[in-house]
């Protein structure tokens, strides 16, 4: 045996063995360090730094500190940053790649935090926020510019009543051409009365009359129900077109409630008011509402399937029995840090593979009144599938102190809220990767400091300047990656109404040329489907007329002459029997 | 130089020619197969553990790794096609998920490929280099021994050092 075994052999692959854990230890934290940022920045995007990272190994624990991911969109600033965070993973399953987390520490959360450095952008976002042409007056287009460039109700109207016309005209007209004409309806009662007065002497009379009443009544009744087909015709028509007539007259008073804002300023920009004054903040407080599913968002995409060169081999991923995800944080305590308070969410079950631990990613938010506000209460689930994400969220924000934010720089427009009280409450719900969600966003004891360079931004900021409250809808849409934020409120007609009300001589005489070329517009379509409206009426009684008269003839003139001609003939027949039976 | 010194002395020492058969074998393991792969541990135990001839054992490797940059292709096909046959699915599977399965990442397919035809030839080229071993000793190794440029190379330094050195 000792021949075949080298003692000296096996101290030397101890020896390296040894040395290549050693190094693997050694250097554990600088590859556990490399390895977060390499993944961090593949998914954002932009630089990550960690400042350090130790581990422990019963059991088996990570912790990193000091965490920085630059917001590649504005890479002076970073985009999340944490103090601390704690991780406990279990070895096991670390063996089969998978990243099974018992509990998770975050601490030290903060968004927007400006960075010590510029960091560095490795793939650029997607495209900024689009913000309105804003605050510039521009040269007043002519009335005829503006008819002919704006999306008029009118033109629609006009279409719409035209379409309708014609979608019953000629099917009306067919039936009517075949309704029965005055003479044809004398026709039918000089042959009733003629059935009906002829004297029958004998049944084999009466009986070919009977045929006649049948055949007459036949088609009696296929007149009867042509009258009637085309009276529901009518009805249909006029259900259709007389509403539209009622739109058609009501248009150009809408379009030129919209078509006066165009003279008085900038359309684009007061309509979408109320994103434009709070300019990126609100782009930002819609973010921190998908913040949740953001988190996830990076897990998704390292999910997919890893392809190597053909030199390395590929590797070919089989079925896995162990349902386990790949990344899975069983319970995380994350510590948001805002201004001087400190906001706790705990969230269970971190995936992005649901399906395999049967249970949704669930988080809340119950913070108890504190110097920054009365209560802020989140919470919600979110699981992704097969199908895409499906998530549900409600929230409950009370009394939040906002001072002394800045919300838009332009340099026709500044707007700064003093001091206000905050609140909002909403839901929101994502099936399938499809989102929709509506909030109320309330401003109270509101204070705003607003200025204007020019003759509109000025109108806009003595406006805002008298605002003591603020109330915004808030509705989201689109997919969860593409969120579509619209933001409404009163404010934009506030703003309407007090441009309106500063028009200037030439734009007063503009709004009345403009009111009187959209009356023009419909004036003759108008008339003339009125018209021809009234005629389809006038067909509608004259073939209520017809059906009265048909119908009468149907149910009294037949059967009553029938009878009548019956009773003759059987009082005749019974004459008959008497006088043979008894004069015998 | 070295390596054809080792290989020299390796021939013309007392070492059994089944030491030198399995340091060839191991070699063509070696260097046919992905280094940086668990196997290779195991191969590597089997080398310093059991009196296996590190000369030949570092030669095959050396000449192996050249051959490995040609047939890696079809050792790749060879892994794909292994992996992905529908007989062998239940068993890939089960070993997929387990801990040893993971790391030796038998799941690629050039891993797993040149794995299957080194060991499918591993027999052949143990018989093989056994045999030439014998023949070589029994036939050629006093012929050679008379070879000038043998005699240079034994009386180069660098033979001496190795001689000295115990290699």
């Amino acid at each position: 045996m000792s021949n075949i075994i080298r003692w000296p052999g096996l101290v030397g692959f101890v020896v390296f063995v040894g040395f290549i854990s050693a190094i693997l230890i050694v250097f554990l934290d600088t590859w556990i360090r490399l390895a977060a940022i390499s993944t961090l920045e593949t998914a954002t995007g932009a630089e990550v730094n960690i400042e350090s990272v130790s581990h422990t190994f019963s059991p088996f624990g990570v912790t990193l500190e000091d965490i920085q991911l630059t917001d590649p969109s504005n890479p002076t600033q970073n985009q999340v940053q944490a103090d601390k965070v704690v991780a406990q993973i279990e070895l096991g399953p670390l063996l089969l790649n998978k990243v099974i987390i018992e509990e998770m520490t975050v601490s030290g959360v903060a968004f927007s935090q400006t960075r010590a450095s510029k960091g560095s952008v490795y793939r650029q976002p997607g495209s900024p926020l689009i913000k309105p042409e804003l605050l510039d007056p521009k040269k007043l287009p002519s009335v005829d510019e503006l008819l002919a460039r704006a999306d008029l109700k009118t033109t629609h109207a006009i279409n719409e009543a035209k379409q309708a016309y014609q979608r019953h005209a000629s099917e009306l007209q067919t039936q009517y051409d075949s309704l029965p004409a005055k003479d044809k309806l004398k026709e039918y009662k000089d042959r009733i009365s003629a059935l009906t007065k002829t004297d029958y002497k004998d049944p084999v009379e009466l009986i070919a009359a009977k045929k006649k009443f049948e055949v007459l009544r036949e088609e009696l009744i296929q007149e009867q129900q042509k009258i009637k087909s085309f009276k529901q015709s009518v009805s249909d028509a006029k259900n259709d077109l007389a509403p539209k007539l009622a739109n058609l007259k009501a248009a150009p008073g809408q379009d030129y409630d919209q078509l006066k804002l165009l003279i008085a300023g900038d359309q684009g920009a007061i309509e979408d008011v109320t994103r434009m004054i709070l300019g990126d903040k609100a782009a930002l407080w819609s973010d921190y509402l998908l913040s949740a599913y953001k988190i996830v968002a990076p897990l998704i995409k390292g999910s997919t399937e890893q392809q190597t060169s053909r030199d390395s081999g590929r590797f070919i991923t089989f079925a896995d029995d162990t349902n386990l995800p790949d990344i899975w944080i069983k319970k995380a305590d994350i510590s948001l840090h805002w201004q001087q308070e400190r906001i706790h969410s705990h969230w269970q079950n971190i995936t992005h593979q649901h399906e395999r631990i049967k249970q949704p990613t669930t988080f809340s938010i119950n913070s108890s009144a504190s110097a920054l506000w009365q209560s802020l209460l989140v919470n919600g689930d979110f699981r992704l599938s097969q199908m895409g994400l499906s998530a549900n969220q409600q929230w409950d924000l009370e009394g939040i102190k906002l001072s002394d934010i800045s919300l838009l720089k332009d340099h026709k427009l500044t707007t700064k809220i003093d001091q206000a009280l905050f609140g909002s409450i909403g839901k929101l719900s994502v099936e399938n990767g499809t989102m929709n969600g509506s909030g109320d966003m309330n401003f109270s004891q509101l204070r705003m400091t607003a200025t204007g360079q020019n003759n509109l931004t000025k109108v806009i900021a003595e406006t805002l300047s008298q605002l003591n409250s603020l109330k915004i809808k808030t509705d989201i849409s689109g997919s969860y990656a593409k969120p579509k934020v619209s933001f409404r409120s009163d404010l934009d007609k506030q703003l309407a109404a007090a441009l309106v009300a500063n028009l200037s001589g030439d734009q007063q005489t503009k709004l009345v040329e403009l009111r009187g070329k959209l009356d023009d517009k419909i004036k003759a379509v108008l008339g003339e489907k009125n018209g021809q409206l009234s005629q389809w009426l006038d067909w509608q009684k004259l073939a209520d007329g017809n059906l009265t008269g048909v119908e009468e003839m149907l149910s009294v003139q037949f059967n009553n002459a029938l009878d009548e001609q019956k009773d003759k003939l059987k009082n005749k027949l019974k004459d008959k029997l008497k006088d043979k039976l008894f004069n015998q | 130089m070295y390596v054809l010194a080792k290989l020299l002395k390796a021939l013309h020492s007392d070492a059994g020619p089944w030491s030198l058969a399995f340091g060839i074998m191991f070699g063509m393991i070696f260097g046919l197969t992905p280094v940086l792969a668990f196997h290779n541990l195991i191969v590597l135990f089997f080398v310093l553990f059991f009196r296996v001839n590190l000369s030949t054992f570092l030669l095959s490797w050396g000449l192996f790794s050249l051959c490995a940059l040609l047939i890696d292709p079809l050792m790749n096909d060879v892994g794909e096609a292994l992996l992905i046959h529908q007989q062998l699915q239940a068993m890939w599977t089960s070993f997929y998920n387990t801990a040893i399965g993971r790391i030796s990442q038998f799941y690629n397919t050039l891993i797993i490929g040149s794995l299957a035809v080194t060991l499918l030839l591993s027999p052949f080229v143990l018989f093989l280099s056994k045999v030439l071993v014998v023949k070589y000793r029994s036939y050629f190794m006093a012929w050679v021994e008379q070879w000038n440029i043998v005699q240079v190379l034994k009386g180069s330094r660098i033979y001496q050092a190795y001689q000295r050195f115990g290699g």
